[in-house]
């Protein structure tokens, strides 16, 4: 079995555990590459249908394309989608001039606790991997979370033989991580493989591309001239630039992510 | 697309293993631009020489205490070849996190300080490693600057460790003398050890191949998930081992019914549908038959169907604060099969960083391993581990949490026993948790619990030693009481014959009894044929070692022919289908007894002083 489909395998495995163990339980999609990868892997797992809703966490700063993607793909593959929004901090003006990570944690974290608090949801699928950066590194693929969605980093469960911590206890919840061991590489050859749609965003346009996607004014491309899905993976082998480093909130504080995600950022 | 090979880097704390992985890393050209310039700007910041161990230990409490708390995996290419490090924490405290990591890997990679030589740590997680299943082992002498890369220094930690590494049946393909700090021998050779002609480490990384995915050919299919989607029943799961066809015949354990495959369910739909699976495989299948599939079942060829018992015999490793002790309940799963289990026996606890079986009465503790018998309340599903190993490794949790792992071992014998394959019947009841601690009978009572077994032909003196015995402890303010085969044919045991299959069931049933008693705070004498080793030693299992001692009482058969009461040595002797142990029927006389008698020799009293100098220390 090559590399890719043993990852494949595994991660539909992970998916599985999740729906059979975890009775309230719903993905996020952010329409990104990975996200979107995971939803095709759950309609293999679960053999075209999707049986959890999806959640897109709308910080209504995302780039125009992203939401007309995300509602042509909905469409077209009958997805259950719950779109969520901090309401209250978009109407007290909430953006990133506040700073950015204050505008993640209100957009974002926040969004996501309303939400899972709301649907008292008791697993969320993140399509997180360990090569994204270094608190991702240490993430379990199922992950505890408190009942204020903090993560505590010094205390994760051990995880071995396939053998995860899948009970919740009441209050709390947990975050399933199916493709914590996919590298972005591996990601962009599964794409490939199974010829599953892209938004346009990731291909060359003026010189330009998206590596990496978020809101619209903390996002920058790349240089780039990769056109296709055959050109970003010829590209990958060769760069030097980490992943994320588009991503302006996460240059704002050396451990930025991490002070992040123990709130309860994806 | 070439296979990744993925190594875990474990060893004591402060050895220098992210510092390795970071060098390894910086040395390959495997960081992205900006992650070395982001670890200067820390360590510019804590006024400190860089840190490659940082490059790793990305969270803020790590680089703050610059200690790994959690495990980390990192990727290199080097020489057309992808490299996967699992960077593991070496404190006692975050050794959760090094299993969690080493569980992932297909060897280890041991970093030892050349300094320090080995440490606890050093020898507790090769224990660990050997014990998840990894097999291939890389010993790195690190540190080599701080003996001035002297080559005694590096072949006596070398030699010291290689020792402890054959006494776990272990064998490394390298010892490599290195210093990560200064990048000595870590990706090509050093000028600082001209003795040494051996690979760099990274050279040695490169000689590993991939472990052989673990499958035996015989199939395993656990049930993870039925769905049901239109009018299709879809049994998912994954191949565990082996391989499966459309049109095979199957059965589903544990009830053993029998249907074939009727499709391999795909989507998008294939064309053509598969025809096949193998190992590795997350399926989804449907059946001819409309059978009751439910998560748990494991899906098999007839002729090699899994083992089916309630009682296994265990090998585990131990991660819960609180100690293993027999009699405590926790929630096993094997696969995707759970059940409630309860610790019967413990017949021995290990230190993991020494292999030391423990003194006294048997635990296992905190990080430490041992062979335990766990029975559960409803038939478990499984094969030895050394067999199958995904069906033969399980999890204990206590609550919500994994407190431990292990492999099922080979014991033909347990898994054969009538009470092995024939279950409980009570199928609603769970296991409660003991309320009063032995710990606590045995400070009230003023002694410890014991079961004193005696075996032996009719007729060799039991029930009469077993009396005097009851009588002698009894006046020495011992809480004592006797289980004597033939009272318990009365009554509790009114409806068995004396058949082999009787026998064996009669001696089940008077160990079950015993250890009521003893774990009731007494110490209890069973008088008892017990003609069978197999019997005897499930009741040793039963009970624990510790707190069971086998006694062989015997004489001449003239003796026994004579001082047996009913006669029944006279009457076997004329009807040849009353079959006495010993004389027309088997008597398998004991090899392991702790006291060993000829009553024609030694009187009752003289037998009776002889145990209670035996038992006596016991009951301290």
């Amino acid at each position: 079995m090559d590399e890719l489909t043993a990852l494949e395998h595994n991660s539909i495995y992970i998916l599985r555990e999740a729906y059979s163990k975890i009775p309230r339980l719903a993905m996020l999609w952010s329409m990104g590459k990975d996200s979107t990868a995971l939803v095709w892997l759950t309609r293999k797992a679960f053999f075209g249908k999707i049986p959890y809703p999806l959640i897109h966490i709308d910080t209504s700063y995302k780039i125009p394309e992203m939401i007309e993607y995300r509602d042509r793909i909905a469409r077209e593959w009958e997805l259950p989608l719950i779109v969520s929004q901090n309401t209250e901090a978009l109407e007290e003006g909430m953006n990133h001039t506040r700073g950015r990570l204050v505008c993640c944690g209100a957009l974002k974290t926040e969004a996501l606790r309303q939400v899972v608090e709301a649907h008292r949801f008791a697993g969320i699928i993140v399509g997180i991997r360990r090569d994204e950066e270094g608190s991702r590194g240490k993430e379990r693929v199922f992950s505890p979370r408190t009942p204020t969605s903090a993560w505590d980093v010094t205390e994760q469960p051990p995880e071995f033989w396939n053998q995860y911590r899948t009970d919740v206890p009441p209050g709390e919840h947990v975050r399933v991580h199916p493709l914590l061991d996919w590298t972005e590489l591996d990601v962009w050859r599964y794409i490939e493989r199974e010829r599953i749609p892209m938004i346009d965003l990731y291909f060359e346009r003026d010189g330009r591309r998206y590596r990496s996607l978020g809101c619209a004014p903390c996002t920058a491309s790349i240089a780039s001239a990769a056109r296709s899905i055959a050109d970003i993976i010829e590209e990958l082998r060769t760069t030097r630039t980490a992943e994320r480093a588009g991503r302006a909130q996460d240059q704002e504080d050396t451990h930025a992510m991490q002070k992040l995600r123990v709130k309860g950022y994806m | 697309m070439t296979a990744r090979v993925a190594f875990v880097v474990v060893g004591h704390v402060d050895h220098g293993k992210s510092t390795l992985v970071g060098r390894l890393l910086a040395e390959t050209g495997a960081l992205p631009d900006g992650a070395l310039d982001k670890v200067q700007g820390i360590c510019d910041s804590q006024q400190r020489p860089f840190e490659h161990a940082f490059l790793l230990d990305a969270l803020e409490e790590e680089q703050r205490q610059n200690v790994t708390i959690d495990v980390t995996q990192v990727r290199f290419a080097h020489g057309g070849r992808d490299y996967l490090l699992i960077d593991a924490p070496g404190h006692r405290q975050f050794l959760k996190n090094m299993i969690t990591g080493a569980a992932h890997a297909d060897a280890a990679l041991l970093v030892i300080d050349a300094a320090e030589g080995v440490q606890e740590q050093s020898r507790r997680h090769a224990a660990l490693v050997s014990f998840l299943g990894v097999r291939t082992v890389i010993v790195v002498v690190n540190k080599m600057d701080l003996v001035a890369y002297a080559a005694d220094a590096f072949h006596r930690v070398a030699a010291e460790y290689r020792a402890f590494l054959a006494d776990i049946g272990m064998t490394p393909v390298a010892i490599v003398p290195a210093s990560a700090r200064d990048g000595d021998n870590v990706v090509g050779p050093s000028e600082r050890m001209p003795w040494y002609a051996g690979s760099s480490v990274l050279t040695a990384l490169g000689a590993v191949e991939p472990a052989a995915a673990e499958s035996s050919g015989v199939l395993r299919l656990p049930v993870q998930v039925v769905l049901k989607l239109d009018e299709r029943r879809i049994v998912a799961g994954r191949i565990e081992s082996g391989a499966l066809a459309v049109g095979d015949e199957i059965e589903v354990w544990p009830s053993g019914q029998r249907a074939r495959v009727k499709s391999i369910e795909t989507w998008p739909e294939a064309a053509p549908a598969p025809e096949g699976a193998a190992s590795g495989e997350s399926i989804g299948i449907t059946l001819d038959d409309q059978l009751f599939v439910q998560r748990g079942d494991v899906i098999a060829h007839p002729a090699a169907p899994p083992r089916r018992s309630n009682v296994i015999a265990t090998s585990l490793f131990w991660l819960g604060r609180q100690a293993l002790e027999a009699d405590q309940h926790y929630r096993l799963r094997l696969g995707t099969l759970e059940r409630d289990v309860t610790v019967l026996s413990i017949t021995r606890g290990m230190r993991s960083s020494s292999m030391e079986v423990y003194e006294g009465q048997g635990t296992v503790g905190q990080h430490d391993v041992g062979e335990v018998i766990l029975r559960a309340s409803q038939p478990l599903v499984f094969d030895p581990a050394a067999a199958i190993p995904a069906t033969g490794r399980f999890v204990l949790l206590d609550g919500h949490d994994i407190v431990g792992g292990g492999t099922v071992l080979e014991d033909e014998d347990l898994y054969r026993r009538p009470y092995g394959a024939e279950l409980p019947r009570s199928e609603h009841i769970a296991p409660r948790p003991a309320g009063i601690t032995p710990a606590e009978r045995a400070a009230a009572y003023g002694h410890r619990s014991q079961v004193v077994w005696l075996t032996g032909m009719p007729g060799a003196g039991k029930t009469t030693v077993a009396r005097l015995l009851e009588r002698r402890l009894f006046e020495a303010g011992v809480k004592t009481f006797v289980v004597d085969g033939e009272q318990l044919r009365f009554g509790l045991s009114a409806d068995l014959r004396f058949t082999d299959r009787d026998r064996s069931e009669q001696s089940r049933r008077a160990a079950e009894v015993a250890r009521l008693f003893q774990r009731a705070g007494l110490v209890v004498i069973v008088a008892l044929v017990s003609p069978f080793t197999a019997d005897r030693d499930y009741a040793r299992r039963l009970i624990g070692p510790d707190d069971f001692m086998l006694v062989y009482l015997h004489a001449p058969l003239a003796v026994l022919s004579e001082r047996e009461r009913h006669g029944l040595y006279t009457a076997a002797g004329r009807d040849a289908a009353l079959r006495i142990p010993g004389m027309n029927a088997l008597y398998e006389p004991p090899l392991d007894a702790g006291c060993v008698f000829d009553t024609s020799v030694v009187d009752a009293e003289g037998v009776t002083g002889a145990i209670i100098a035996a038992v006596e220390r016991r009951l301290r």
